[in-house]
């Protein structure tokens, strides 16, 4: 065993972690990397838990936005709701923005609940809590990425051949993940000591869906292009990634480089801000 | 070598009593932990109250404290407080080395994956690699007595084998730290053993704070302790048995149980010694009298009366009964007034509880029983943890000299 860590010195005391400054980054990056197996492990954990006592399994992951895209398709179709013209077929275009929005969505639910479910792990035993977060965006990356086949397959039905830019998504994407972290923080911290944090957020994702272009092409009308294209920082990604696929490239890069600085930037804010509290978090959980 | 590895100076935490009011406060530190106001911990707001207060105490390598109170008095609290699972309030708490902390057992275990996967698990989240929990892995599982279960669901398991897994895991850790928190109460008596002899074990060569309400364990393996109660620390030092009569103190009041046909009723129960009457207390070695005054149906010709002393723990230690001691007792119906000498009463200095009984020795039926009804301290030095001292004849041979070396009982024991 590693000899120096047993010399290592603890000091708990009120407030220690306001008076170390600016050496308090060094030491999150460090836990980080010191806890880098535990995430993995967790995210191996929670994933092959959630799978194990069901028969379908991983399947559960392309059932809900395969539902959504059907009934989306069927609502064009039938011309029930006037849904313009897309620059990809319409399944296609629906359930590559489903990816997309699962991505934040789902990740952003399931790390604001993550410290509430791990309470008894919280008040039992001591551990960086940041990994409870990393590995809620990990989890929900796990899902992006078993989602790829079935999106090839939608696109080979439909016929349709992406450009090769698609194979950038994913990196296009990264600033997202730090953006979801980043509001994982902050509402995860929340949601702890109250509970209405996870509900109202239930809410708020279910509604904003149809605030972001997901089933519909981005708005072209004032004022309703700015609230939906602009002022919505996940529809900047979401409208990224398809015009990867589509056009070879981003079409409007300030709109996806100030979404992206966004996110990073909601990203440290949250992170040092869930690291102050964080030995607040075990008494309130 | 006997550095000093857990230094806790002043340390004081609060808690809320309201639950609406908590989520307030919560809401309060974390606003004021984001725009950068230091909190101010140190005084109470409303419906906070002090849930340790101003603990201090130091450990060395080598040492085992033993952290007893009752209920409520904060002990749970402090554990985690030395395992950063929360911040301290008031004070300061210095740990060196590595800490391995058995507050619940399983708290990380996930029910759906086995016993294997959450040892990995469980030694990640201790700070353990992977490779470290490989070569520790065969000793865990020997030491848990799992055998097959290893690769079932823990959720299957009883909650005698979680103990089990999570004592061997935090126990291999070789840790310089351990806390232990009331845990081990729920596993058998074979594998309790087991516990201890490991505790006694890492105890030689790490630190162990180790919270109990077993008394017979705390003096066994402790070598300090700290007794508290409502948050403070009513006693911390060495002298493991005063730390010990310190917790029996807090339970003054004792209720008794009447049980029994109710064919036969005790009117009174009282202690004499040296010609004094209706005392509580009374010095080590002295001539103890029970004067008994009871009435029995008086179909029943030939009762049994019988006394026994209990420790605070309502564990049955002494007992004369009068068949026993060859007495035959004629009833009439009429009271009988009973007085029980007992000389030299060599019950260890502490505090001791009396049951009476009267029974019908033939027809085995319990006439009447009032348990643990009189209290009665036992004053002196402390002599040995064991409630009973034995007074033998020592015979010591050297085997070079082949002399006899008799020594008179009575001289032992005034050294002691």
């Amino acid at each position: 065993m590693n000899p120096k860590r047993h010399n290592k010195i603890t000091v708990y005391q009120p407030n220690h972690i306001l008076k170390a400054g600016v050496r308090i980054w060094t030491e999150m990056f460090r836990e980080l990397v010191d806890f880098r197996g535990l995430i993995w492990r967790l995210v191996v954990r929670d994933i092959s838990a959630r799978y194990k006592q069901s028969f379908l399994g991983v399947l559960w992951a392309f059932l809900a936005p395969l539902g959504l895209m059907i009934v989306f398709v069927w609502i064009k179709g039938k011309n029930i709701l006037p849904i313009g013209e897309t620059a990809m077929p319409y399944a296609a275009f629906v359930f590559l923005g489903q990816m997309i929005w699962l991505l934040f969505s789902h990740g952003v639910t399931s790390s604001a609940s993550s410290l509430v479910n791990a309470g008894s792990m919280l008040t039992k035993i001591n551990f960086p809590r940041e990994v409870l977060i990393f590995s809620s965006v990990a989890q929900t990356i796990f899902e992006f990425l078993i989602r790829i086949p079935l999106l090839a397959l939608i696109f080979m039905w439909v016929g349709f051949t992406p450009k090769w830019t698609i194979f950038l998504v994913p990196f296009a994407l990264i600033p997202l993940l730090f953006m979801l972290a980043g509001i994982g923080f902050f509402v995860s911290l929340f949601n702890a000591v109250i509970r209405d944090i996870g509900s109202m957020l239930g809410l708020i994702m279910s509604l904003g869906m149809f605030a972001t272009p997901v089933v519909y092409p981005p708005p072209t009308t004032w004022p309703l292009s700015f609230w939906i294209n602009y002022a919505n920082p996940v529809s900047s990604f979401l409208m990224a990634g398809r015009d990867l696929a589509t056009v070879g490239y981003v079409t409007d890069p300030i709109n996806y480089f100030s979404a992206a600085l966004f996110g990073l930037m909601l990203f440290f804010v949250g992170w040092r801000i869930f690291h102050l509290s964080e030995p607040k978090i075990a008494e309130r959980v | 070598m006997l550095d000093l590895l857990v230094k806790v100076e002043g340390v004081s935490k609060k808690f809320c009593k309201n639950l609406k009011r908590s989520m307030l406060y919560g809401l309060q530190d974390i606003a004021k932990n984001m725009i950068g106001v230091p909190l101010k911990s140190d005084n109470l707001r409303s419906a906070e109250f002090w849930s340790v207060d101003n603990v201090s105490f130091e450990i060395r390598r080598g040492e085992c404290l033993g952290l007893i109170g009752p209920n409520g008095a904060g002990k749970s609290t402090l554990l985690k407080i030395l395992n950063g699972i929360i911040s301290p309030d008031k004070g300061r708490v210095e740990i060196r080395g590595k800490v391995s902390a058995l507050i619940e057992v399983g708290a990380g275990f996930h029910p759906m994956l086995t016993g294997r996967e959450n040892i990995y698990i469980n030694g990640s989240i201790l700070g353990f690699t992977k490779k470290e929990i490989d070569k520790k892995f065969d000793e865990i599982v020997e030491f848990a007595e799992l055998g097959d279960f290893i690769d079932t669901p823990v959720k299957h398991y009883s909650s005698g084998m979680y103990v089990r897994l999570g004592f061997a895991i935090a126990a291999q850790m070789e840790p310089d730290v351990m806390l232990i928190d009331e845990v081990l109460a729920v596993g058998d008596v074979g594998f309790r053993a087991k516990c201890f002899n490991a505790i006694d074990r890492i105890s030689k060569d790490a630190a162990v704070i180790f919270v109990s309400h077993q008394m017979p364990q705390i003096s066994r393996i402790c070598t300090d302790i700290c007794v508290m109660s409502h948050g403070k620390a009513e006693y911390s030092g060495k002298e493991v048995p005063k730390g010990i009569g310190h917790y029996y103190s807090n339970f003054e009041t004792v209720k008794g149980i009447v049980t029994g046909s109710g064919r036969a009723t005790i009117h009174k129960i009282d202690f004499e010694s040296n010609g004094k009457k209706g005392i509580r207390q009374i010095n080590y070695m002295d001539d103890l009298s029970v004067y008994l005054n009871i009435s029995v149906d008086p179909n029943v010709k030939h009762p049994v009366v019988g006394i026994t002393f209990l420790s605070q723990e309502l564990h049955m230690i002494a007992q004369c009964i009068s068949s026993y001691n060859s007495v035959e007792l004629s009833n009439f119906g009429e009271p009988l007034h009973i007085t029980l000498k007992l000389p030299a009463l060599n019950l260890n200095p502490g505090v001791y509880l009396l049951s009476a009984l009267v029974f019908c020795a033939n027809q085995q039926e319990i006439l009447a029983q009032y348990f643990a009804v009189k209290e009665l301290h036992v004053l002196g030095k402390f002599i040995g943890s064991a409630p009973v001292q034995l007074l033998g004849k020592w015979n010591v041979k050297h085997e070079v000299q082949e002399k006899k070396l008799n020594r008179s009982p009575k001289a032992v024991y005034v050294e002691g």
